[in-house]
């Protein structure tokens, strides 16, 4: 009896194991894709490692994307990267929370030592190391569109990065700015003293 | 007999084993935007076809206020970058201006959902829907669900059709704010139906946008 049970027990767990580990084969309907494309080089300028993520939007970009679903007056709440709520604004001159945070001025490629699993909650990079990102470049084949974006960052000693991360700058003026974190993605790799890593984001439209 | 009745149960706690797998596996993350499209056609308050469109392709407006929000000026305030309205002449909105007036592109009001009778395939620089019958009406407002890490938001619109027309197309169009300090209409998803809808007059069709973010 008891060899039946464990028979029965190992043909019901196995092949739960084996369903279990399969990758999901979802239908894949998006027509927008954000890619991160981590690499890294050694101080001789050798390639380490790549790696490549389909990076997570936050809520922030959400939030901010929505606006553009809007019919008419609104307000949406983003957090900024100090954890701070603020609103931003359209459909009219003045923001119930004014000053309205609305122009660009910034687009930073972060990377940092979180290690917390992605939420679209998230809005800061942990010890966050920022560098501006290139301008945004586009390139176009029939109706698929590619915008990317690059930043460089370069480690006198050896660190350890586990998250990468995008923050955009919204100002109301010169010196009134929050930065809102976009887009987040948990990585674990190591550059060596000396090496840089280079951060490349792909938004590819109507994939 | 016994053996047999003891096979028939291992077959199928086999199989139960592999569906609840399948059913327990982990979600796995993935970034991006799907927008699914469902149009309805309702005669006498009943539905009497549904059209849902998955991959609803994205104007190059609408490609030009993502590359905006990707557009970085080393601090400066600078940056403007060009759309097409939808009477087909082309706009500067501001990225950021040196003076920080208040003219920015969201502070334009109104946004509308289309349906039209054209069939000409999309094409990225599609700025106004290509039939030669259209309506256009304001959705809703947009409604938010978050199931972490997924983010939904939701707009609809419903048309009552004064007379007989052939749905084959809908857009969605947002008004936004030009440095002439005017609002202009550009139209930032166009989308044609795999399978047109033949509406009678007197026909309900009702266009559901939904957007979401995540998966």
């Amino acid at each position: 009896m008891k060899r039946y049970l464990v028979l029965s027990l190992v043909f019901l767990l196995v092949p739960f194991l084996v369903a279990y580990s399969m990758p999901q084969q979802q239908e894949d309907d998006r027509v927008i894709k954000g890619w991160l494309i981590t690499k890294a080089y050694d101080a001789k300028g050798n390639l380490l490692w790549t790696h490549i993520s389909e990076d997570p939007f936050t809520l922030n970009f959400g939030r901010y994307i929505s606006l553009y679903l809007e019919p008419g007056v609104a307000d949406h709440a983003v957090t900024d990267t100090g954890g701070t709520s603020y609103n931003l604004h359209t459909g009219s001159t003045m923001s119930i929370n004014s000053p309205e945070y609305i122009y660009r001025t910034n687009t930073w490629i972060a990377v940092g030592t979180g290690t917390a699993p992605f939420s679209v909650n998230n809005y800061a990079i942990t010890g966050g190391i920022l560098k501006d990102a290139s301008s945004p470049s586009i390139s176009i084949i029939g109706n698929k569109v590619n915008i990317s974006i690059s930043a460089s960052f370069s480690f006198s000693s050896p660190t350890t990065i586990t998250e990468v991360g995008i923050i955009d700058r919204f100002c109301s003026s010169n010196v009134v700015a929050i930065n809102i974190l976009i887009a987040r993605d948990t990585v674990s790799k190591s550059i060596p003293a000396g090496g840089t890593l280079s951060v490349t984001w792909i938004v590819e439209v109507n994939s | 007999m016994r053996n047999l009745v003891f096979g028939v149960l291992l077959i199928c706690l086999i199989l139960v084993g592999y569906y609840v797998g399948l059913l327990m596996r982990p979600k796995e993350v993935k970034g991006g935007v799907s927008v699914t499209l469902v149009v309805r056609q309702y005669r006498d308050g009943k539905l009497i076809k549904e059209v849902v469109e998955k991959k609803d392709p994205f104007t190059n407006n609408f490609v030009q206020l993502l590359w905006s929000a990707m557009k970085t000026n080393n601090g400066a305030c600078t940056g403007s970058y060009t759309v097409v309205d939808i009477g087909g002449t082309s706009r500067n909105l501001y990225v950021c201006r040196s003076d920080f007036a208040a003219e920015y592109p969201l502070q334009g009001n109104g946004a509308y959902i289309w349906i039209g009778n054209g069939a000409a395939p999309f094409s990225l620089n599609d700025y106004k829907l290509s039939g030669t019958s259209t309506l256009k009406t304001t959705p809703s407002i947009p409604s938010e669900s978050i199931a972490d890490p997924k983010i939904n938001y939701t707009i609809s619109a419903s048309f009552s059709l004064s007379s007989a027309m052939t749905v084959s197309e809908v857009g969605f169009s947002r008004l936004l704010r030009a440095p002439d300090y005017s609002n202009y209409e550009f139209l930032l998803m166009h989308d044609v139906l795999s399978t047109p809808i033949s509406a009678a007059a007197g026909d309900t069709i009702t266009v559901t946008y939904i957007v979401r973010i995540n998966g």
